[in-house]
């Protein structure tokens, strides 16, 4: 009798690609059957990664990033994917004062310093690491240099808001990229003086260079300071910090992105710069775009109207906490009394939910690798 | 005579030869059109039919690819039974999604030697499926038993493979 036929390696590899792409498990089960396979799914060179996701379409979502100062932070998986000690980390960090600050493309940005106000200009930022979730490697910044500014007093006041994104902004689709270079964004805002002072880390050169410093004012009597609940939101290949105006006699002047964050940067369906404005009580979400007019000057158009309590008729809008964006998957992390919904709102015309998943605590979601 | 359809034959690697319809065939696949092709020449001449050697193909086999290409890809035939599209929703992404589930719903062995001849073959549509239908045979198994329906020898050491489950605790 002839011997039982055996799959033939590219062939193997044809058949791993078509491993159903909801739960990761089955690809780490598939690659400890043998070196061979183990070689077909990990090898970077053979572009599996690349065919799967090309097959598949969107990558899986495998949890949430909660970044908390005051509860720490935390990661809720969504698949099957849970690295050992992504949690223990975190919590080692918390435990050291650090807090995960920024993340993008694969990467987390932690911080003692979520968010630096009115303090003493000696006191920068100085214990910037950056973490990949995944294989845990984390990477050690330079301190920061001290702000170039002149000042006649060793005492002000400025707003600092720091950035992680992947080096390669060019034809990188950003999914796999987290073991190349990155680069870091850092931009301080003052009280006193309407100036944005921007460092910039480049894993490549492994420095920091700090950028001319740019002046926003169109009048001597504001400021424009840093927000700093606001997280950075990019948009095609730009980032977006968002910023209110801070009158010099001494008022602020909350200036549109305030309000308890009911205002929330976002990206649009076609990686332009969106915002959504909340309404007071929570029962509708206001989409605009930022779009350029008939006469080419760039405004805000709207671009649609999601209602929560059709879309969510399980959560009364009255037990909604908070509604974030969850940047980079184009989706809306809502959390209310006992249920954190996630709501993508790509399709938000047949609004289906993505995910329901129960949780605790108040949270701020951000999409994992 | 024009109105008749030209038929190739094709003789497994066992010697069995199977006719076929070559307008079929040839939009199935792009094997044996590459085939017929390079015969048309010497074809015109000669009333013959022609009949191809496949010999990487056993009999077996090949009446299974045979009956899944005249399924999908022979036009009057579907269009003169209808049967199979009765029972299918208008939403159904395929009118002959349950045909092709139990087409593949067939032992590995034999499931291995339909992804071989559907590659050597080169029938994508057929390709696509029964590496799917194998993905879907693995999914559900663990490790050994993987192992053991696709004969595959474990080539870890055992520290290595301790090693290899303990840093993936996750995935069992």
């Amino acid at each position: 009798m002839a011997p039982p036929p055996v799959l033939m390696d590219e062939l193997v590899e044809e058949c791993l690609l078509r491993l159903p792409p909801d739960d990761p498990a089955h690809l780490v089960r598939a690659a400890l059957v043998c070196k061979g396979w183990r070689r077909i799914v990990t090898d970077t060179d053979s572009g599996f990664g690349r065919r799967f996701r090309e097959l598949h379409g969107r990558p899986l979502v495998l949890g949430f990033l909660h970044m908390h100062t005051r509860y720490g932070s935390f990661f809720t998986p969504k698949s099957s994917f849970r690295p050992r000690d992504v949690n223990a980390y975190l919590r080692s960090a918390s435990a050291d004062g650090r807090h995960a600050i920024d993340f993008r493309h694969g990467r987390v940005l932690l911080s003692s310093t979520p968010s630096l106000f009115g303090t003493r200009r000696t006191a920068r930022r100085s214990d910037l690491a950056v973490w990949d979730p995944v294989s845990g490697d984390q990477l050690d910044l330079p301190e920061l240099p001290l702000p170039q500014l002149q000042h006649p007093d060793d005492w002000f006041c400025f707003n600092s808001k720091a950035a992680v994104l992947c080096a390669s902004s060019g034809a990188c689709d950003h999914l796999d990229c987290h073991r190349g270079h990155v680069v870091l964004m850092d931009a301080t805002t003052y009280y006193e003086v309407d100036v944005v002072d921007v460092y910039i880390y480049s894993s490549q050169a492994g420095a920091w260079s700090h950028l001319t410093p740019c002046s926003a004012a169109h009048d001597h009597n504001s400021t424009h300071v840093l927000h700093r609940q606001q997280p950075v939101t990019m948009a095609g290949n730009v980032l977006y910090f968002s910023v209110h105006k801070r009158m010099t006699n001494g008022s602020t002047t909350w200036v549109s992105m305030n309000q308890s964050c009911r205002i929330l940067l976002t990206t649009t369906e076609h990686s332009g710069l969106g915002i959504v404005r909340v309404e007071k009580n929570y029962s509708r979400l206001h989409l605009w775009s930022r779009e350029a007019g008939p006469n080419g000057v760039l405004g805000w158009a709207p671009s649609g109207v999601i209602e929560l309590e059709t879309v969510l008729p399980a959560a009364n809008s009255g037990s909604i906490y908070t509604v974030s964006v969850v940047h980079g998957l184009r989706a809306f992390f809502i959390t209310t009394k006992n249920v954190n919904y996630f709501v993508p709102y790509t399709s938000f015309c047949t609004p289906a939910l993505g995910a329901a998943f129960t949780g605790e605590g108040p949270t701020a979601g951000v999409p994992s690798a | 005579m024009a109105s008749e359809k030209k038929v190739v034959f094709l003789r497994s690697s066992d010697g069995e030869a199977f006719e076929v319809s070559e307008e079929v065939i040839s939009a199935a696949s792009v094997t044996i059109k590459g085939m017929i092709d390079e015969e048309s020449p010497s074809r015109a001449d000669t009333a013959a039919t022609t009949t191809l050697a496949i010999p990487n193909v056993t009999a077996a086999t090949l009446s299974r690819v045979l009956h899944y290409v005249n399924k999908h890809f022979d036009a009057a035939a579907v269009v003169g039974r209808p049967d199979d599209y009765i029972f299918c929703a208008p939403g159904d992404e395929h009118p002959l999604a349950r045909f092709d589930d139990d087409f593949v719903d067939v032992d590995n062995d034999t499931l291995i030697d339909l992804v071989h001849a559907a590659e050597y073959l080169h029938i994508k549509k057929l390709f696509d499926l029964t590496c799917k239908a194998v993905a879907d045979k693995l999914k559900g198994r663990t490790i050994d038993q993987i192992r053991e329906t696709f004969g595959i020898v474990n080539d870890y050491t055992v520290e290595e493979e301790v090693e290899v489950y303990r840093e993936n605790s996750w995935a069992f």
